[in-house]
Order: C-alpha cells, then structure tokens, then sequence
C-alpha cells in the first residue's frame, strides 16, 4: 500500500480511538482518526485546539498520560528492518518502545522550555539521548551532540553545550531541541507547533531549518499546526481535522485552492492574512463541542453553515474521493469513484 | 514629536525604564538593561493602537508602565478618561492610581501565569465586581454573560483552571478585563493563544465592543496579519525604541524601516504558491541593547552603511509619505522596502 503521492508509508494511523478516563466522564478526543505519512513526505495536520491533533501524536508515541487509553484501532509503523509494528500492541514502556521513541520517531514540542530539563545542561539532555540509543561511549556522545548542535546552527556549540536551557534564547531553545530529536536519525519526526511560541523572523529561520534537515537525511516529517500559513509554506499533504477525526486531506494546492469541507472553508474565510482587507472576519459560528458529548451524525453539523438536515444529523460521512489525493468527509460532495 | 491632540485618550512621553543589570552587596549598578528607552506615541479615543514587535522588544513593558503597573525611570503618561481631566499617571498617588485604573484594564499574555489556580473561573472573573461591590446574584449573572461572550459556557463556572486548554484560559482573562467595561483596553497579545476561528470572533467581538462600548485599545501582539487587521495606528518596536509609526495601510505597502520589511516578509503567507522569505533578516534579537553606539537594528540588517554603525538615528518624519509617518532609520528616505503586494 502507498500513500496518495505514491510514496510507501512509514505510518499509518488507522481508525484510531482514544479515550479519557475523568471525573467528569469520558472524553473522547480521538474518535475514528485515520491517516498516513509517506517515507520522506512532510505531513501536515491542521486544527484547533481540542481537536485531538496532539492526543494523536501523543498515542503514536504512546507517551499518553495515565488517564488515557487507546480504545480501538492500529498505529502501524515499518521499521528499519522492513518489519511492521502495531504500536498500539506494545507496553508503554517496552524496551522495544523506547527504542522507537527517539530511535525511529522523534517528537519536538511546542514550548521549548518546559520540555527541557531546567537542571540539566544541554550537554547532558543531548548526551543522555545518544547514551541510550546506541553504544557511544561518553567521550564520542559529547562529540557528537557538539556536531549536532553545529548542524542546527548553534554558534559556538563547544561552549554553548555546557550551558543549561535558560541560557540560551527561544530560537536557540527550539533549535537545541531539533538537534536533540535528530541526533539519534529517527525516520520521522513529530513537530507539535514547534514555532508557536516564537517569533516571526525566528519562526521563520526555525522552519527554514526544519525544511533543511529534512531534505538532508530524508526524514518523513509529521506537522501539527493550527497556523494555516506555516501548513501552505512547510508540507506536501494536509490533513485537517475536527473533533478527534479527519475531515478533509489532500495535497497542500487543493487544499488552500478548492477546500471542500465546510469547516475547512470557515477556517480559510476566518484568519487575518498581512495582505487582506480589513473586512469583519468571518467566523465559525458557536464553539468546538468539548471531548465529552461529541456531536452525533457529522460532529460539525452543529456549527456548520450547509446543513443538510437529519442525514448530517444521524450519519456519520464516509470520506468520499474528490479528484485524484483529495478526500473530504461531508454528505455535500458524491464519491468520484461511483 | 506627537503634537498634542485634545482627543489623545493617552499621551506617552519620552517613556523610559531601565533596570540596574549589576546590582550587588553595597554595590552601585553600573549597567542597565533599556526595557524601554524613550518611546513617544499617542493613542486617539476609539483607535485601536498597535505595538508590534518581537519578543524582547519591550512591548510589554510599555504596557505595564501604562498602567504603571511598573514604576518608570522617565517620562510621562498622560491618560484623560472619558469626560474627566487629563492626569499624568507617573505623578499619582496610590489611592488616586486606584480611581483611575477602573477605566484601565489589561489582558496579560501568560494565560497560564495570569490565572491563580487555586480559584474557580467565577472567583476569578468576578474579582474585579467584588472590588467593586457588586451584589453576589449580579456578579453570577455578569460572569456567565462573559464567559459565553468570550466563547466559554456558562457551566464552566465552578471549575478551575487546570480544566481548560491554554486558549480557554486566555478567554477567561479577556472574561475578567472586560467584566468592569473599562475604556481603555491595554491587550498583550490578546489572540496569540486562540484558536483560528475563535481568533476570528474574538477579533470581531473586539471590534464590536469598540464601536458599542467606545473602548480604546493598545493593542500589543507579534502577529502582522491580527494587527493588520484590528489596528488603525500601528508603532513597530525594536530593543525597547519605536522604529517607525503610522496608519496601518501605510505601514503594510510602504514601509520605512528595514525592521518593518523584515517582519512582514516573515509572515508564512497561507497560500501554497506564494514563495515565501525565510531569510529575511539574520540572527536573533540582541540582549538589551546596551553598549551599542549606532542603531540597534544594523547587526542584523542588511542595508547597514558605516553611519548605522556609528550614529544613533533619530526619529524622522518622513513628509512625502502624505499621512504621518515616522522612521527611525538613517536610510529611511533612499531605500525602497518591500511592504505586502
């Protein structure tokens, strides 16, 4: 089997559940998630907060917190051997995990100072990766995580190793945490937001570098955004998604070209750009539905400005074919196929 | 540099504020970090102004020291609520600040910071109506009103902070400056945690409750396209100085500072064919600014000539430009920057 753009895949996320297990009740933050990400192909999942995109990456992972738990579906990942791992089937923490994690995935995440160790230099953190994933002694761990702070442009690696995160600058920060996630070659490479948190020239040189590093050791990379712009500029294939399932997919150009999916021509209509007029915004009515009671049917129909009544109501949509890699969830839109 | 309109809702002058970098045991500081270093600027009623700039820049300082939540080293700011007298908040005494403040709220940026967890989303956004003796079935009613208007439900009342998402939080604090209606709104980076879409109605419902309630804004944000799209007067702000002011248009196709340019090249446009410039400007902000001789901008910029390096440049008005238009750029006159197409 091939990903859209005729690549083999390297992941595939098939009709994924997750559950949450609180006080007040089950949310469901992933429900019926499918989707793929192609050797080498950069990936992009759009959507607002609460809509699962990070509780997807967490589940491919399997870094859940305890609460959590996958309730249904499979995360298939072919490893380096050619050999294919339902990562749903393995223990959280089995060795064979741990050496996917960082080993053969490796994640970036949004804010670059809480997901460093404060008490630790940068040194240590880089070293501690590379310790555990291959047989380096420490001599040759503290050489390479100088090289690999070098390659994500870090000036002066040698000295700025023995700093701790605090010392070094946002940009700096996110870059360290580049080099610590690809330090041991994973294949893919999750960015959860990886420049929300930074700013624009910085944001920027931050992905510039993403981009380079992927065309340089052929890493599949997995985007999750909200920013309609990073997604347009960074990534091949779009996945957009609402309520813990996918909507709409397709290639980047028929994405921000044709959307089809109501939802993902609200969320086109609604983002201020620097070149737009300065007309009333149009916006999503209400607000995303919460975890807990997702809606019936189609979980838009409840904000969706082209209901079309009971069908949106009780049934939920298939995807339905649109064009040659487009797909699109919405009862509005007949298979292509048919 | 501003010239003194009567309808200036706040008046900023030569603001200043540094903080001793090197202060020990007996000893005097001798270095200074300049937060903000003379910034001047005036705020219309019923314009939303905007303070771009990136992280560091001192945007936020400008913001506290307007509500002189921190003590200025210098300078004056002039606020004149609606009809009542202008009076220079730098001069006021604590009891005087107190009066004031009820028409002066503020949307802090650290949604995460700016919460106390161990209160419930009502205590906190009837907070402000508990200092101001609202009775007890009012404030109910007043903090379910704002938590559907900020796009939270009413039931989401008796929980706590921890229960909702970054985004969530940064509506509970819109929630909580809006509860008291003030007329002047200081937002720091009011939208940059939300949603697109929520973005897109918290945008709309700013401007909504501007043209309702008259509310000023000083809107402060690092995101272009929001500014661009809220903000009638824009100041770009660079290493705690104003670098270029004037109307928005004019700041988005015409702009005079190679700062400007920079940042709004940066944006990521949201269309797949739009070639996009990632090296725009080089290297990251420098700390502080201090010992710098010439213009803070020229280590970074690419059009430095020897005079950036050596010659602090002043703000200029630029007198071609038609509406007012300042740049604090020697360059200013003879480059020709690229705004948005």
């Amino acid at each position: 089997m091939v990903t859209a753009k005729g690549l083999p895949w390297i992941l595939r996320v098939n009709d994924l559940y997750v559950e949450f297990w609180t006080h007040d009740g089950v949310a469901r933050p992933v429900n019926g998630l499918t989707l793929q990400v192609g050797k080498g192909q950069s990936v992009g999942v759009v959507g607002e907060s609460g809509c699962g995109k990070s509780v997807t990456a967490l589940s491919v992972l399997r870094i859940l917190p305890k609460a959590a738990r996958i309730s249904g579906g499979k995360i298939e990942l072919q490893l380096r051997d050619g050999s294919t791992r339902d990562l749903t089937q393995l223990s959280t923490n089995s060795n064979e995990m741990r050496r996917i994690r960082g080993g053969e995935i490796a994640m970036i995440f949004q804010e670059p100072m809480t997901a460093f160790s404060p008490v630790h230099t940068i040194g240590n953190q880089l070293c501690e990766a590379i310790l555990l994933h291959t047989d380096c002694d420490e001599k040759e761990a503290k050489e390479r995580s100088v090289e690999s702070l070098r390659s994500v442009g870090i000036p002066e690696p040698h000295v700025r190793i023995d700093e701790y995160p605090f010392q070094f600058s946002g940009g700096m920060r996110q870059r360290a945490m580049i080099a610590m996630a690809l330090v041991c070659n994973p294949r893919i490479l999750i960015a959860d937001e990886p420049t929300t948190a930074l700013d624009v020239t910085v944001q920027a040189q931050v992905l510039q570098l993403i981009k380079q590093m992927q065309s340089q050791i052929g890493l599949a990379l997995y985007l999750i955004t909200h920013d309609l712009g990073v997604i347009a500029q960074m990534v091949d294939y779009v996945y957009v998604m609402y309520l813990g399932c996918i909507v709409e997919e397709g290639g980047v150009d028929d994405i921000f070209e044709t959307p089809l999916h109501p939802y993902t021509r609200d969320l086109m209509r609604s983002i201020p750009t620097v070149s737009g007029e300065r007309k009333p915004l149009s916006t999503i009515g209400g607000v995303v539905p919460n975890a807990y009671s997702i809606p019936s049917g189609c979980s838009f129909h409840t904000r969706c400005k082209d209901m079309q009544g009971e069908v949106c109501r009780s049934e939920r949509p298939a995807p339905r074919r649109f064009g040659e890699s487009h797909r699109v969830s919405c009862v509005l839109y007949e298979d292509a196929a048919r | 540099m501003n010239t003194k309109t009567a309808d200036d809702i706040l008046r900023v002058e030569d603001l200043k504020k540094h903080y001793a970098a090197e202060q020990g045991f007996f000893r005097k500081a001798n270095t200074y970090v300049k937060a903000v270093d003379g910034v001047s600027f005036g705020i219309q009623r019923g314009e939303t102004f905007g303070l771009v700039g990136e992280s560091g820049c001192g945007k936020t300082t400008v913001a506290r020291l307007v509500l002189r939540a921190v003590e200025p080293t210098d300078g004056d700011v002039w606020f004149k609520p609606q009809g009542k007298e202008a009076v220079n908040l730098v001069h006021l005494r604590p009891r005087e600040l107190k009066g004031v403040r009820k028409d002066m709220q503020m949307v802090f940026q650290d949604p995460f910071s700016s919460l106390n967890p161990r209160l419930t989303v009502f205590s906190i956004i009837a907070e402000p109506l508990m200092a101001h003796k609202w009775k007890a079935n009012e404030q109910r009613q007043r903090v379910a009103e704002l938590l559907e208007l900020v796009g939270l439900s009413s039931r989401d009342m008796r929980r706590y902070p921890h229960a909702f998402s970054g985004g969530q939080r940064q509506r509970i604090c819109i929630a909580r400056a809006l509860a008291l209606s003030p007329s002047l709104v200081v937002a720091d980076e009011p939208v940059s945690a939300l949603d697109v879409s929520v973005q897109a109605q918290t945008l709309n419902l700013l401007n909504e409750l501007q043209n309702t309630l008259g509310l000023t804004y000083l809107f402060i944000s690092h995101d272009l396209s929001v500014v661009r799209y809220v903000c009638d007067t824009i100041a770009v702000m660079y290493l705690g100085k104003l670098v270029e002011q004037t109307a928005v248009d004019q700041l988005f196709t015409a702009p005079k500072h190679p700062y400007t340019s920079a940042l709004i090249a940066s944006v990521p446009a949201p269309n797949p064919k739009k070639k996009w410039q990632t090296q725009t400007v080089r290297g990251e902000v420098s700390a502080g600014g201090n010992g710098v001789q010439g213009c803070d901008f020229a280590p970074r910029c690419p059009y430095k000539v020897d005079e950036c390096i050596h010659k602090v440049p002043g703000i200029r008005n630029l007198p071609a430009s038609g509406a007012k238009h300042e740049a604090a750029c020697h360059r200013a006159q003879e480059l020709s920057l690229k705004g948005v197409e």
